[in-house]
């Protein structure tokens, strides 16, 4: 261990500019993944509970039975998507409906006729173990289902703010993947361009190791070290600066914006998240670092180097 | 010990460096390799260190065969031979130490092994006192015997060495000949490129004389 460190100090010295000006680049281009893993999480942990509001309302038959509609909650209380299934009788809706009514068309308050064109139904919660990318799918999967039911006349579930919200969470999710994996391959490049720079410097160094019998592991390592550790540290510095961005924006949302109560629902990295973060940063460089050390030593270095020059 | 068998070297152009080379040199053997310049000493040298390969036909060195060895027997070869280069080969950023203590870093011996044999080798080419420099801080005589100190600390089978006295006063030439004898005395075979033919006639060892990268005299003992 003590060699791949004094290997890490020398490069350090011998390009000490342009280590630094990668680290600076990798602490970006990691600060933005992270960025946008941690607003893809809290994006979704607020849309999940703005989705606890989804609901669908099974409208049932004409005629149906008490029976029956006890054996249909049965079914879908017991179902895993299915937070709730509640009842409804046509005096419960009618109620509800003209209280909501009751300021546009204060008549209807009175009005005992549309008890008989009010259907029956039962109010299907989705469960929140349900992500928030996937409940408009388990919607449209339930309403099927239910639809194909003898006892059940429609289904309906605000399909249009549903389709909204669900392509809004599917947008986002998918155009971060891909900014996560366009930047973690810029990452990996400058990472690459770093340890080739070693590697060139260290030619001569590489030549002798091989000539005096060191392995090709031993040659390699080294480098896969330095990799790996540049990585992880500009990882770390990343979450370190993600951290204190986070902390302003809490801040920001606990004063000015209160009153959006978002405060308490969004959440930092938890440690095994963290320490996830900098372990993946440091795969990144240790695999940009294996890349450029494709072709490096074969055990005839010194010899193509003759060659060359 | 060492066997070639019809050794060709061609390099693009082409050029034939080393033209079907039959040469035996048994176990503990002193043998020197003199020719002019361009005869193809540096050539055939980096044949028998594996420093690089033959263009065709057969090297045998310890018992491996030099022109298939493949990535890991590479290194095991070289593990068991001790090479001088011309050019010292040594590692600027290191200490003398350092430097002669890469052959037994490489294969994985005790730091406390390594301490003491980096000491007697450094003692016995008369470095020991320069063992914290740099080869940058030390003059051209004393790289040579640093890189001859790399080449013997691990006490190959074979030393090979290329000029090992070139850049040495006569007083210091001849400490290193005669340091070269008693590891040969000890078992180790001992082939010396050169173009000091007064060592040569000196000495009285074996002499294999090369030109036009043909061997002219002393292919047999």
């Amino acid at each position: 261990m003590k060699r791949y460190f004094v290997h890490l100090l020398t490069s350090l010295r011998h390009h000490t500019g342009l280590v630094l000006a990668t680290m600076i680049v990798l602490t970006a281009s990691f600060f933005v993944s992270g960025s946008l893993v941690l607003v893809g999480q809290n994006l979704d942990r607020v849309l999940t509970l703005w989705g606890e509001s989804l609901q669908m309302s099974v409208y049932l038959k004409e005629g149906t039975t008490s029976e029956q509609v006890q054996a249909l909650q049965g079914r879908l209380q017991k179902d895993k998507r299915v937070a709730k299934a509640a009842f409804v009788d046509r005096r419960e809706a009618l109620t509800h409906f003209q209280e909501q009514m009751a300021s546009y068309a204060p008549d209807l308050l009175n009005d005992e006729q549309l008890l008989k064109f009010i259907p029956e139904s039962l109010q299907v919660q989705i469960s929140q173990s349900v992500s928030s990318i996937l409940q408009m799918k388990v919607l449209q999967e339930l309403a099927g289902e239910l639809g194909q039911e003898p006892t059940v006349e429609s289904v309906s579930y605000g399909q249009d703010w549903v389709k909204t919200y669900s392509s809004i969470v599917a947008t986002v999710s998918k155009a971060g993947m891909w900014m996560i994996v366009l930047i973690l391959a810029a990452a990996g490049f400058v990472i690459s361009n770093s340890v080739s720079s070693s590697i060139h410097q260290r030619k001569n160094e590489i030549e002798v190791l091989e000539l005096v019998g060191a392995s090709k592991w031993m040659i390699r390592g080294p480098y896969l070290f330095e990799g790996f550790f540049m990585g992880a540290l500009s990882g770390f510095l990343a979450l370190l600066v993600l951290a204190a961005g986070f902390e302003t924006i809490q801040n920001f949302l606990r004063g000015e914006l209160a009153f959006l109560q978002l405060s308490h629902h969004l959440q930092f990295f938890g440690a095994a998240h963290a320490g996830l973060f900098v372990l993946a940063s440091g795969a990144v460089g240790f695999l940009s670092s294996a890349f450029s050390l494709r072709k490096l030593n074969d055990g005839w270095a010194a010899s193509k180097a003759g060659q060359e020059a | 010990m060492i066997e070639f068998s019809h050794l060709y070297k061609t390099y693009p152009g082409p050029i034939h460096a080393l033209k079907n080379i039959d040469l035996s040199i048994d176990k503990g053997e002193f043998v020197f390799l003199t020719g002019p310049s361009g005869a193809g000493k540096t050539t055939l040298f980096k044949m028998l260190s594996a420093y690089d390969r033959p263009t065709s036909g057969q090297i045998q060195v310890a018992g491996f065969d030099l022109a298939s060895l493949n990535q890991t027997s590479v290194a095991q070869f070289r593990r068991r031979v001790g090479v001088v280069f011309q050019d010292f080969k040594l590692l600027k950023d290191r200490t003398v130490f350092d430097n002669v203590a890469l052959p037994l870093v490489v294969r994985g011996d005790r730091p406390s092994h390594i301490q003491n044999r980096v000491e007697d080798i450094l003692d016995q080419v008369g470095l020991l006192a320069k063992a914290d420099q740099l080869p940058d801080f030390i003059s051209g005589g004393e790289q040579q015997r640093t890189a001859i100190a790399r080449a013997l600390v691990h006490q190959p089978g074979v030393l090979i060495a290329d000029e090992p006295t070139g850049n040495l006063d006569p007083r210091l030439s001849e400490e290193i000949m005669d340091l070269l004898e008693r590891v040969c005395a000890q078992g180790t075979t001992v082939f010396v490129a050169t173009h000091d033919h007064s060592m040569v006639k000196a000495r009285k060892h074996r002499t294999i004389e090369l030109l036009h990268g043909q061997v002219v005299a002393g292919a047999r003992p």
